[in-house]
């Protein structure tokens, strides 16, 4: 694949992180909290940068880690679970959980240049590839 | 239109339905999460005696494009989440995140009350309180002798 930015398999996400074992007699919310999710994600290459938006709900910039460490990048996304004072959970189509998911990206990218801006629950990652790797154009003289 | 009847009588089984998908998808070790698509967002509804509050995840949409509407015992939440617009050079490598209108219609065991309904936007989750009618007290006739 020639791609600058590889995501991981969702599955490889998909496991505990140290709360998931729940102690007898908690609150289900308090045990759906502990749930990690893999967000989704659209992943755009252009010429001089690669653009990666991920779906976020209920993530704020304080919860929000974002790390680059070697190769992968990584998103972490914690959720406080929003249950509305004095009403009790009556019926549920989707669990409120974390958010995690990792990339592998390539030495192309400039990891002093990511910028991240999040907004409505959306992260809008911007990964400039470093000088070297853009494709230049090389102009051509000719001799008279 | 999706259109789903929920009374009184019925949350329990749909309780049932829900930890059963959730089941399921454990056993496939592939979180279940409905997202935003033409069938309408997923819901969670909270309940008190008072009525209730129906929480949806629609990261990134506009506020203002947001409808909701009140008429007897349904809501309609409405909305729009635009798609993102890439250069014409750009190259999608995954496109996961769905666009597009979507609209869903709920019956609630109970008349709402339209002028408390509140709705509240934040980090990309929805919430709506819908609390019921209050004001109807029961009607003392007085027996009048002749």
């Amino acid at each position: 694949m020639n791609s600058n930015l590889n995501a991981t398999a969702p599955h490889s996400t998909n496991r505990c992180h140290g709360h998931c074992e729940t102690r007898k007699g908690h609150a289900t919310e308090e045990r759906s909290a502990s749930k990690v999710f893999v967000p989704q994600v659209d992943i755009v290459e252009s010429d001089d940068r690669i653009t990666l938006v991920a779906d976020l709900p209920g993530v704020d910039q304080e919860t929000l880690d974002i790390s680059v460490e070697k190769n992968v990048l990584s998103l972490r996304g914690t959720v406080k679970p929003n249950i509305p004072e004095g009403y009790q959970l009556a019926y549920s189509e989707f669990e409120v959980g974390n958010f995690e998911r990792s990339f592998t990206i390539s030495n192309d990218i400039d990891r002093a240049g990511i910028e991240a801006v999040m907004k409505d629950g959306v992260l809008r990652l911007t990964l400039p590839k470093a000088q070297h790797a853009m494709l230049q154009k090389i102009p051509v003289k000719t001799v008279s | 239109m999706v259109s789903r009847v929920v009374s009184n009588a019925v949350w329990s089984p749909w309780r049932e339905l829900a930890r059963f998908q959730n089941e399921v998808g454990r056993m496939l070790h592939e979180p279940i999460r409905p997202n935003a698509s033409s069938d309408g967002p997923a819901f969670n509804i909270y309940r008190n005696d008072r009525g209730s509050v129906i929480t949806a995840e629609l990261p990134g949409i506009d506020a203002s494009s947001l409808e909701i509407s009140v008429s007897g015992d349904v809501v309609t939440i409405q909305g729009k989440r635009v798609a993102e617009a890439n250069p014409e050079t750009a190259r999608v490598q995954r496109r996961e995140r769905n666009a597009g209108e979507f609209k869903r219609t709920l019956k609630l065991p109970y008349r709402i009350d339209a002028g408390k309904t509140e709705a509240v936007y934040q980090l990309g989750v929805l919430s709506v309180t819908l609390p019921s009618v209050q004001d109807e007290k029961p009607h003392q006739i007085v027996v009048k002798s002749v």
